[in-house]
């Protein structure tokens, strides 16, 4: 299967920017994978794509106010859980005061192979 | 549940045919057959569910409850979604041919609420329509290439389209309280209207691509949809029976009425309760949680 390079617009005044790849069978399928897979969440307000090592652009139909969607997504981006980990601190204390404690265990913070007094 | 206000079938009618098949489009995240399209269909679902949410907002007035409680806090009896989104994902023919039958029949009732007489209910239609164009494009391309696609595609396709069919009609199955809906012009056309015109185009398009036999699997009096299993949930009145498909003047159209009652009278097929015990079992675990 061919690779395509996705192309996109922040902006109506920018050109077009690889922001990334995919792999599809032909320009239309192309297209639609790169919509839902670079676009979803408002990232710009036109889409393209190329055959990698090509020149031909293929433009997307989808216009500004269609393209990533219209329903609330915050929960996808990074900024949708500010305020989870002082959420998390306050549950903690409230238990704390009747000596509960959330149980369970925690994903280790540093990467696999660093060594744990790297960190001290 | 649904005595008074027939805004409220509805509204749950809508929201829980999005709700439940977004439940089993979830179900594909990790699994799809390549990792674009698995998050293409990770999107086309968490759209429903958006689209779920959006619904029983306006619905909340009208049942007293909380969205989380209407959404997660009913019984099964409860939920009117209809069976075709209920079902088992199958293989990922199936699952397409399900998405094309559901979102090409979403559209015609969406663009018939569009312009419904309930200002809210229009608007948040409106909202949902630039959402579901994605999910059209996304069926009708799915649908050109296996359709035309190898044998093999081609054959497990036709296959999917003609298991899903007649529990594609049924999403038109009348609601409860239809008749004063239809008075008050929240429901601009009837469900029958609308069956027809959807009909119509879904015929257009399997004869384009010589697909059509698949609907002659329901012919008239092939429509019943029998439960298969000690586990249907009794929602009180006879088997759902569909309208056959025949093709009749150059058009493909329907042939008889709905009788009994299906999904739209919380009616639900065997594999509904396994879907609305783990779809619910956070909520029922934790009822009232805030998040």
């Amino acid at each position: 299967m061919d690779v395509w390079d996705v192309l996109g617009k922040r902006t109506a005044g920018d050109e077009f920017v690889v922001v990334g790849g995919l792999k599809a069978p032909d320009a239309e399928m192309a297209l639609l994978l790169a919509r839902e897979t670079h676009f979803r969440h408002k990232e710009g307000v036109a889409y393209a794509v190329r055959r990698r090592g090509e020149g031909d652009l293929h433009v997307g139909s989808f216009d500004a106010e269609q393209l990533g969607g219209v329903t609330d997504r915050s929960y996808r981006r990074q900024e949708g859980y500010v305020g989870v980990g002082a959420k998390l601190k306050r549950v903690r204390e409230a238990l704390a005061t009747r000596g509960l404690a959330i149980g369970g265990h925690r994903p280790p913070a540093r990467r696999g192979g660093e060594r744990e007094d790297a960190h001290a | 549940m649904l005595d008074g206000d027939p805004r409220l079938s509805l509204l749950l009618a809508l929201a829980d045919d999005e709700l439940v098949l977004g439940h089993r489009h979830a179900e594909w995240t990790g699994w799809a057959p390549h990792i674009e399209e698995d998050l293409a269909f990770s999107s086309i679902a968490q759209d429903e569910m958006a689209h779920a949410r959006l619904l029983y907002g306006l619905a909340q007035p009208l049942v007293g409850l909380g969205e989380d409680s209407v959404a997660f806090g009913r019984r099964p009896v409860d939920y009117l979604n209809a069976w075709l989104c209920e079902r088992p994902n199958g293989d990922w023919a199936y699952t397409l041919a399900r998405q094309y039958l559901y979102d090409t029949a979403d559209a015609v009732r969406l663009e018939a609420l569009a312009s419904s007489a309930w200002a809210e209910l229009a608007e948040l239609v409106k909202v949902m329509q630039l959402e579901e164009k994605y999910h059209l494009d996304h069926g009708r391309a799915w649908f050109r290439r296996l359709a035309e696609g190898p044998v093999t595609a081609r054959q497990k396709f036709a296959d999917g389209l003609a298991a899903t069919v007649g529990e594609a009609v049924a999403l038109f199955e009348p609601l409860p309280g239809e008749e004063r809906l239809l008075a008050d012009g929240v429901m601009p056309r009837t469900s029958e209207d609308l069956l027809a015109q959807w009909l119509e185009a879904l015929g257009q398009d399997l004869e384009a691509v010589s697909l059509d036999f698949v609907l002659e699997h329901h012919g008239p009096g092939t429509g019943e949809m029998v439960p298969t299993s000690s586990g249907e949930i009794a929602g009180g009145e006879g088997d759902l029976g569909v309208p056959g498909v025949v093709r009749r003047d150059g058009r493909w159209v329907h042939d008889g009425g709905f009788t009994g009652g299906g999904g739209r009278r919380g009616r639900h097929s065997e594999d509904f309760v396994p879907l609305w015990e783990e779809m619910t079992g956070l909520y029922r675990a934790h009822p009232g949680a805030k998040w």
